[in-house]
């Protein structure tokens, strides 16, 4: 805390929201948050000095103007972890960052929840390629004894599958030109 | 409080220009995030939480469109970050603003056709 407040709850509240901001700040690995948080800190303590109340009604204010940390820094993570997943081995954080992108809304959330869906379909197609040797009946193009045909994923057997062995080589293409096109769609925004 | 469709579209259009507004704002000066605030709502009628201000301005500097550097304005005050435009912003934010003014004098003359 770089501030002096007198009153003891107003240090709590304080200290509170900046513990909040530090959990927020700790999801973001850009090289931009070192100087966010002392910034986002500056503000604050503007916000505090020139807002009408006693001490503990001016800190209170200022935390609600300034906003709840993970909502202020919801589109930051979300671009944080997209570009992570594209760059690094751990490819579940671009679902995250596009779910997250989805939860702000607007129309970048709209984009981000067919870039959504389309990785959903990769993870199912590389899925489907993976596990079809171990699960014939519960992986691929499915066709039950209804008549009613699944592709992806089934706790319950089907009655047939009807690509065959041919789901391995199609899984793992499609994938991989899936993830090609996600990979691409995504760069200019990260 | 319900707002109206005509204010949802108004909402959706000011956030649209925020950008422009922002670079329009440090053409003259560097500023740093509270003053864009201020500025904004006093010049503009543009209210822009911190929410929005702050990705927005990590986006200006990530494109190439502002700098920042940190400073006091005497010995004893706290240092600040301000923000300042660099070329490439100037030339974008001419850029938005003849885009902005075609676009704004085809609406008008769209307006004042004969029905």
């Amino acid at each position: 805390m770089n501030r002096s407040l007198a009153s003891p709850a107003a240090r709590l509240l304080y200290a509170d929201y900046l513990q909040r901001l530090d959990r927020s700040l700790s999801r973001i690995q850009d090289t931009v948050v070192g100087d966010l948080r002392q910034e986002l800190i500056q503000h604050l303590d503007d916000l505090i000095e020139r807002l009408p109340g006693d001490e503990l009604d001016r800190v209170r204010l200022a935390c609600i103007q300034l906003g709840e940390p993970s909502v202020m820094l919801a589109s930051l993570i979300a671009s944080d972890d997209i570009s992570a997943g594209l760059q690094g081995w751990a490819k579940h954080r671009v679902i995250s960052g596009l779910w997250r992108r989805v939860l702000i809304g607007g129309r970048g959330g709209l984009v981000a929840g067919l870039q959504l869906a389309f990785a959903v379909l990769m993870v199912t197609l590389v899925t489907i390629a993976v596990l079809s040797p171990f699960l014939p009946l519960h992986v691929g193009l499915l066709r039950y004894p209804d008549g009613q045909v699944l592709l992806g994923v089934s706790t319950v057997p089907a009655a047939s599958e009807v690509l065959g062995w041919w789901r391995m080589p199609i899984g793992v293409i499609a994938g991989f030109v899936a993830w090609r096109l996600l990979k691409r769609s995504l760069s200019p925004s990260t | 409080m319900d707002r109206s469709p005509a204010q949802n579209w108004e909402t959706q259009l000011r956030k649209g220009v925020l950008e422009m507004a922002i670079l329009f704002a440090m053409r003259d000066r560097d500023r740093f995030a509270i003053e864009f605030v201020d500025t904004l709502r006093r010049a503009a009628g543009l209210d822009v939480p911190e929410g929005t201000l702050y990705p927005l301005l990590i986006r200006l500097v990530k494109e190439g469109w502002a700098q920042t550097y940190w400073s006091a304005a005497s010995a004893t005050d706290t240092p600040r970050k301000y923000y300042r435009i660099t070329d490439e912003g100037r030339r974008m934010l001419v850029e938005m603003w003849t885009r902005w003014s075609r676009l704004a004098q085809s609406m008008q003359e769209l307006g004042e056709a004969p029905e």
